[in-house]
């Protein structure tokens, strides 16, 4: 846990509130049928006024507290989230569960395509292949395209810094 | 009197507020986000596209004041993953607007939305073939004899990789923010990508990359409780007119995911994530081995001290691996995004980039 700048106090009042819901609503599952269905509403709200009663008594803005105190209990939530999640075990699981989910994707995709194909063929459409495909020539045309923009720009340079000087130089001008 | 009667008025009070500023969220959340749900427009600075090569610009931020600077600024941001708009999110809240203010002449490279089409684009082919064309192309437009270069997060890896491949470079000052150079201290990234046992190949063969989907997966998982503590800051909030745009832009960027190429998602999980080849001076682009100590120019290092993308030990590995005489390394306080975008960038980031460079006449 880290710490808190309001002090303890507030950490107990609030984690003694969240164990007192907790027992609240484990009771309120366990009952079949409530005597008077307000009740329940009636216990969840004495509870948490009990909860902001106390509260107050230990900062001044009891509200603004409870939402710093809020936000630094998803912090500590991510930084533990973040410890599971950072150990080699964690990575190999779920580098495990990537894997199995691709394979078991490619299978299907293989196992379903041909019927994909059939149907967007009967229906005089292009399949995603064939879109990829035609996409990945334009790219390859582009490729071609900017390879001679750049060669050209290259060589117009060459010929302005090297031919032009030549040029003036064996012709000057006469003034 | 009792401790309960003299605190009863307070709460009464107290609570009074609470319910007040409650039906005043309430309000807000059913304008803001049920009736009127659409998203501020980001990116809106003038631009022009000045060089194109299939889904990747080049653009021109035209200028707001009276250019101060020599030389043109140029910023390469990350290749897939997001968008670059976040760096011209809203007035008030623009990297690119503010370096205009200031007088630098602005460029950017978008690379654009990269899918399946693109899966045989490389890490090499980008630093070696498409970023030094962009660079020829905006020398010739600004008819500059160099650039100050500005890379964030992989761009900074980019085009660290470029300064290290060219020493001539026509680079005057670089600044990297948030880039990870050193992998081994990548995170959990590194746990995750770095075994050598994440299906990379696997995953290019069926999807031709990274698709949208689980780049948005990783990303979250990387903070389980990330959206938790956006909706909860947005409730608290509610009742504070500004925070609205902000809120919206920030979590229409924060959700807009780009996939990355196939081969360039191979060459960075096994070579930089997995093998730390570009610290270690091992990595080979196009048959070039890739020195960061070629790199002589004045360098700035900015990281976050609560990245948890590229930790600060990642981004600070640069300084120690380049040849530079003149580095300075800054650890602000933020994570990744906030703080080259965030509500302090603009008191501490952006005043420090300007000032940095006109300390270095760029």
């Amino acid at each position: 846990m880290s710490t808190s700048p309001f002090g303890t106090g507030l950490f107990d009042v609030w984690n003694a509130a969240l164990q007192q819901n907790q027992r609240f609503w484990t009771q309120t599952a366990s009952v079949t049928q409530a005597a008077d269905p307000a009740q329940v509403w009636r216990q969840l709200f004495t509870l948490w006024t009990e909860f902001y009663a106390k509260a107050a008594t230990l900062s001044p803005d009891t509200f603004q507290a409870a939402q710093k105190l809020w936000m630094e209990q998803l912090e500590v939530l991510s930084q533990g989230f973040a410890n599971a999640m950072g150990t080699e075990a964690f990575a190999a699981m779920q580098n495990k569960l990537l894997e199995q989910s691709l394979v078991w994707q490619d299978k299907t995709a293989k196992a379903l395509q041909p019927q994909i194909d059939s149907t967007l063929q009967a229906m005089h459409l292009p399949s995603r292949g064939q879109i990829d495909r035609l996409f990945e020539r334009i790219v390859g045309l582009e490729e071609r395209l900017d390879a001679i923009e750049a060669l050209t720009r290259q060589t117009l340079r060459t010929l302005r810094d090297t031919v032009a000087p030549a040029i003036a130089d064996a012709y000057p001008v006469k003034s | 009197m009792t401790n309960a009667t003299v605190q009863a008025p307070a709460l009464a009070g107290a609570w009074q507020d609470e319910m007040t500023k409650t039906v005043q969220r309430w309000n807000t959340w059913t304008q803001e986000f049920l009736l009127n749900p659409a998203d501020p427009p980001m990116g809106q600075t003038p631009k022009e596209v000045i060089w194109k090569r299939g889904k990747i610009c080049l653009y021109h931020y035209l200028p707001q004041s009276e250019r101060c600077h020599a030389l043109p600024y140029f910023i390469v941001p990350w290749l897939g993953i997001s968008r670059p708009y976040i760096l011209d999110m809203l007035p008030g809240h623009s990297m690119i607007a503010y370096l205009l203010q200031q007088g630098h002449d602005v460029y950017m490279l978008d690379w654009g939305e990269m899918a399946e089409e693109d899966k045989d684009l490389g890490f090499d082919d980008v630093v070696c073939t498409l970023l030094p064309r962009a660079i020829d192309a905006l020398l010739e437009y600004a008819q500059a004899p160099a650039l100050n270069l500005n890379g964030l997060c992989l761009g900074g890896v980019i085009t660290a990789s470029y300064l290290g491949l060219n020493p001539d470079a026509p680079v005057r000052n670089y600044i990297a923010i948030v880039t990870p150079v050193d992998f081994a201290q990548g995170g959990l990234f590194r746990t995750w990508l770095g075994t050598g046992a994440f299906p990379a190949d696997l995953m290019v063969k069926r999807f031709g990359g990274v698709p949208t989907s689980l780049m948005g997966m990783g990303f979250k998982m990387l903070r389980p409780t990330g959206d938790m503590a956006a909706m909860s800051g947005l409730w608290f909030n509610l009742d504070k007119d500004e925070y609205i745009p902000v809120f919206k832009a920030m979590n229409h960027w924060a959700n807009d995911y780009v996939g990355m190429p196939g081969r360039f998602f191979q060459q960075i999980t096994r070579e930089l994530y997995y093998e730390n080849k570009l610290l270690r001076g091992e990595l080979l682009l196009k048959g070039r081995r890739v020195d960061l100590r070629n790199i002589q120019q004045p360098l700035l290092v900015a990281a976050a001290s609560k990245d948890h993308i590229v930790p600060p030990l990642a981004a600070k590995g640069l300084i120690a691996a380049v040849g530079s005489v003149d580095t300075e390394y800054l650890e602000l306080p933020g994570g990744h995004i906030s703080v080259f975008s965030g509500r302090q960038a603009h008191k501490v980031l952006w005043p420090k980039i300007d000032t940095w460079l006109a300390q270095r006449a760029g």
